[in-house]
């Protein structure tokens, strides 16, 4: 399989990170630029908690 | 703070969540809308897939997302993004270093079915000293890793050793062969259960402390199906000697 070049991809740097609602693992909605307040972020996207 | 983010269901998150203690958000987005809208659903995978797509066994392998983190500042603005260095790779937590009571140095690694070890008869180098590297594939019943070749689209396996800029590094033995398989009407060699290479390291100078790494790529198949590719680094720490000192390690014999 080859490689691919991902920096491209997703929100830019120095970009405001999209607004984004999920329900976490408790079921509840998070919006994430309220929860996160004013407080730095690490967003950390994965491919699967179960593989 | 850390927010997470995945395509899994509410339910597989808060099983993941409390059997590990995690108490920071790991967002569900089933069916990954939102990490599409975002522009990080990795396409290629899913299309590569297209060779095997009467195979509903991969479904998983569908509409994944990029591996990646955002670092965010105070207002929301990305200030830093990370991939992962290759798409699929999937770097594994449990890789550790030890020096063994007998003095042995061995580095420990794996990732689901494999598990995969390094090791020196000693921690301590000497300059020209020929140092004897073990590497040990186990591969648990039932799976395999594809040597040279391996079938298109399939890694085979490969190890990359790196002592530093001027160090030789020569393999003992010739790579194993591996068992040929016959998939779909074509023969490959595969690696199963236990294989092992020899290699050996040279120094040629007192560099005080230094990493001896091997990298590995390789992907894990059973008959059904074969899992995303793995990339895994094993380190040992070798501390240097000068010539005139006492013997450091045993020759390679």
């Amino acid at each position: 399989m080859s490689e691919y070049d991902f920096s491209a991809a997703g929100p830019r740097v120095g970009e405001r990170f999209p607004d984004i609602v999920l329900p976490d693992q408790s079921g509840r909605l998070i919006n994430l630029h309220e929860f996160k307040h004013d407080r730095d972020a690490l967003v950390v996207v994965h491919r699967s908690a179960d593989w | 703070m850390i927010v997470a983010m995945s395509y899994d269901s509410v339910e597989l998150l808060e099983q993941f969540a409390s059997s590990r203690g995690i108490r920071f958000p790991l967002l569900s987005d089933e069916g990954s809308r939102v990490i599409e809208a975002l522009g990080l659903l990795h396409e290629q995978l899913t299309s590569a897939l297209g060779l095997y797509s009467a195979r509903n066994d991969l479904d998983r392998f569908r509409r994944v997302a990029y591996p990646c983190t955002f670092l965010l500042d105070r207002s929301g603005v990305v200030i830093d993004k990370v991939f992962e260095e290759h798409h699929l790779v999937r770097r594994t937590s449990d890789w550790f270093l030890s020096a063994a009571d007998d003095g042995t140095a061995v580095a420990r690694g794996g990732a689901g079915s494999v598990g995969i070890s390094i090791s020196l008869p000693s921690d301590g180098y000497r300059p020209g000293q020929k140092l004897p590297l073990s590497v040990v594939l186990e591969i648990a019943p039932g799976y395999h890793v594809y040597a040279q070749p391996a079938p298109d689209g399939v890694r085979s396996f490969r190890i990359r050793i790196d002592a530093g800029v001027d160090a030789t590094i020569t393999q003992d033995l010739p790579a194993p062969a591996g068992r040929i398989r016959d998939d779909l009407g074509e023969e490959f060699p595969v690696y199963e259960e236990s294989v092992s290479w020899r290699a050996s390291v040279v120094i040629p100078s007192n560099q005080g402390d230094i990493p001896l790494s091997a990298h590995f790529t390789f992907q894990v198949c059973s008959d059904l199906t074969c899992e995303p590719p793995i990339e895994l680094e094993l380190t040992l720490m070798l501390r240097g000697h000068d010539l005139d000192g006492p013997p450091a390690v045993p020759e390679a014999g």
